[in-house]
């Protein structure tokens, strides 16, 4: 497998895809900084660089999907994962180097958005001051392990099709639906159990009174538990806990994220063995 | 005979359609082995379970003497070069990069050997020029010195003459009988120009519908197909007595024209026409081609 990880880097190097995946994310977090000091400069309120620093999040999945659907999608429509295959590679070996490059190249990316926005955030800001180093590094670990299953779910699904133009876009319409879906998730835990009772006036100067009330909205029972479940399990609802730097439930994160990637490794790896490769 | 390939009842069925049904063939080593067969034979779906891209549905093929369920056939394909319809290289690199990237996927330590492929094929002077701007010749012959990477012993060309051009074409067979030849390797030729192929082999695989109908060494081939001498005259019977008296095996194949399966004395022979008041107006030498056998050998109609 080493020969195969030292051709895929090789070729990931070269890949166009890779490069303008590192670009746009590299824009991403150069448009953060600047944008966060714009502010700061004009209301004197701008966004802490930390807490720019998961921005990414976010647009991980998108850039994943991207990346990952035409890096290895390049494999099948130039059909060079013949080669790899006549001169007697394993397919799990392939599967598995193709897996591997594509978490380093997500992780890659990645670092890319953090070193673009702290190269111009920390001149721009003086410098980089965490209030809290540890919540970065769980913060920094969670990432590894979105991406981590991110990636082998993408892989999966672009060793298993060969058409890199369809896999292409029903990654980035799945990422989109789903993140779509987390942020509806996000915003049905968050609200609050009861309304707060308040008091406003009309023009015509009547004074109302609302006593509080049961939010009909707030989940209870096991539709909160399902909820809950959907928000810690799902790649893209950890995203935006992520980017928001929400802390609970860290070990759960990590180990749904680990389940999805042994789950679509495992499922990959057995149809992969049966596929045949025109 | 020592065997590069054998295969045994093998099948492959996708869906409903089965592509091979029971195929069995004998690739001698160091034999040029071209395969005959219609469009949806079962040619590429043989080459594609001796590549390893895809399994039998059902028998089985052995390369160099180990089967292909064997752990130890991974080794074996190492000694195996093969390209598969069109060739596989990455169209957004150089003709160099694309055989660098060969070597690494084979874990060659060095590079070495690279410009001596690229001449090999004839495709020294394309310096930075990426593949997506080579012509399909080019192209094909990359993809033959990629199969070449890592010296094998064995090597699978599919229609490697598609795309060329007729100098291109000769270039290509010139190279694998120097192949052949210099460096013993063994091939696997499909080819839809059975001209082509004939000038290459050194023997044939007849297959249509999924079976081997019949393997057949060059030289088996050339005494199986029977020489002729065609005759037009203006008078069969007169013929028929003539040869008759002469004692030549014949066939009359229309009111003017004859096959005569004899050395043939034309002296003789006209003065003797001419004697049955006949005239000769036409002798051609004929000999079956390879192209005829195979219709004959299959029966040339289409579904």
């Amino acid at each position: 497998m080493t020969r195969l990880l030292g051709a895929n880097f090789a070729c990931m190097k070269k890949s166009r895809n890779f490069h303008s995946c590192m670009a746009f994310m590299a824009s991403c977090g150069l448009f953060m900084a600047g944008m966060s000091y714009y502010m700061l400069c004009k209301s004197g309120h701008g966004i802490p660089l930390e807490n720019m620093c998961f921005g990414y999040a976010n647009l991980m999945g998108f850039a994943a999907a991207v990346f990952i659907s035409l890096f290895l999608g390049t494999e099948y429509s130039d059909g060079t994962i013949r080669n790899k295959l006549t001169v007697g590679h394993k397919r799990y070996a392939v599967y598995l180097a193709g897996l591997i490059i594509n978490l380093a190249g997500v992780l890659l990316i990645n670092a890319v958005y953090v070193g673009a926005l702290l190269l111009v955030g920390i001149p721009l800001f003086g410098g980089f001051h965490p209030a809290e180093p540890s919540v970065l590094l769980t913060m920094a670990l969670l990432t590894v392990f979105m991406d981590a299953s991110y990636t082998a779910v993408f892989t999966m699904c672009s060793m298993l099709n060969r058409n890199r133009a369809s896999m292409t876009a029903v990654s980035i319409m799945s990422v989109l639906i789903l993140t779509i879906v987390s942020g509806y998730i996000r915003s049905r835990l968050n609200e609050p159990k009861m309304f707060e009772p308040y008091t406003y006036m009309t023009e015509e100067g009547y004074e109302f009174h609302k006593e509080a009330e049961v939010n009909p909205y707030y989940l209870e029972g096991t539709e909160r538990e399902v909820y809950a479940f959907l928000n810690d399990f799902l790649p893209c609802s950890q995203g935006i806990q992520i980017e928001n730097q929400d802390r609970g439930h860290e070990w759960q994160r990590s180990l749904y994220s680990c389940l999805i990637v042994m789950v679509s490794t495992g499922t990959g790896i057995l149809l992969f063995n049966r596929k045949d490769i025109h | 005979m020592e065997y590069a390939v054998t295969t045994s009842a093998l099948g492959k069925q996708y869906g409903d359609f089965q592509a091979l049904k029971g195929l069995s063939m004998h690739i001698p080593k160091g034999a040029i082995y071209g395969i005959v067969g219609k469009n949806g034979a079962g040619k590429t779906t043989l080459i594609r379970l001796l590549a390893g891209l895809q399994r039998p549905s059902s028998g089985e093929y052995m390369l160099y003497g180990v089967p292909h369920t064997s752990k130890e056939i991974g080794k074996v394909r190492r000694r195996m070069g093969a390209v598969v319809e069109a060739p596989s290289v990455y169209q957004d690199m150089t003709a160099a990069d694309n055989l660098k990237q060969q070597y690494r996927i084979l874990g060659l330590p060095s590079f070495e050997g690279i410009t001596e492929l690229l001449a090999l094929v004839g495709l020294s002077d394309t310096g930075k020029k990426k593949v997506k701007n080579f012509s399909l010749g080019m192209r094909q012959r990359l993809g033959i010195a990629i199969a070449l990477a890592g010296d094998p012993d064995f090597l699978v060309l599919d229609e490697p003459a598609n795309g060329l051009d007729p100098q291109g074409i000769v270039e290509i067979r010139e190279l694998i009988l120097k192949l052949n030849r210099e460096r013993q390797i063994t091939v696997l030729l499909s080819s839809h120009i059975l001209d082509e192929l004939s000038r290459l082999a050194t023997h044939y695989g007849f297959i249509d519908k999924g079976r081997m109908v019949k393997e057949i060494s060059a030289e088996e081939l050339e005494a199986a197909c029977r020489k002729c001498t065609r005759v037009e005259v203006t008078d069969t019977k007169a013929l028929s007595r003539v040869l008759e008296t002469m004692g030549m095996e014949y066939e009359i194949r229309s009111e003017r024209e004859a096959d005569i399966f004899a050395k043939v004395n034309v002296t003789k022979l006209v003065f003797a026409l001419r004697a049955e008041g006949c005239d000769l107006l036409d002798i051609t030498k004929r000999e079956e081609s390879l192209e005829s056998y195979y219709i004959n050998l299959v029966g040339g109609g289409r579904k």
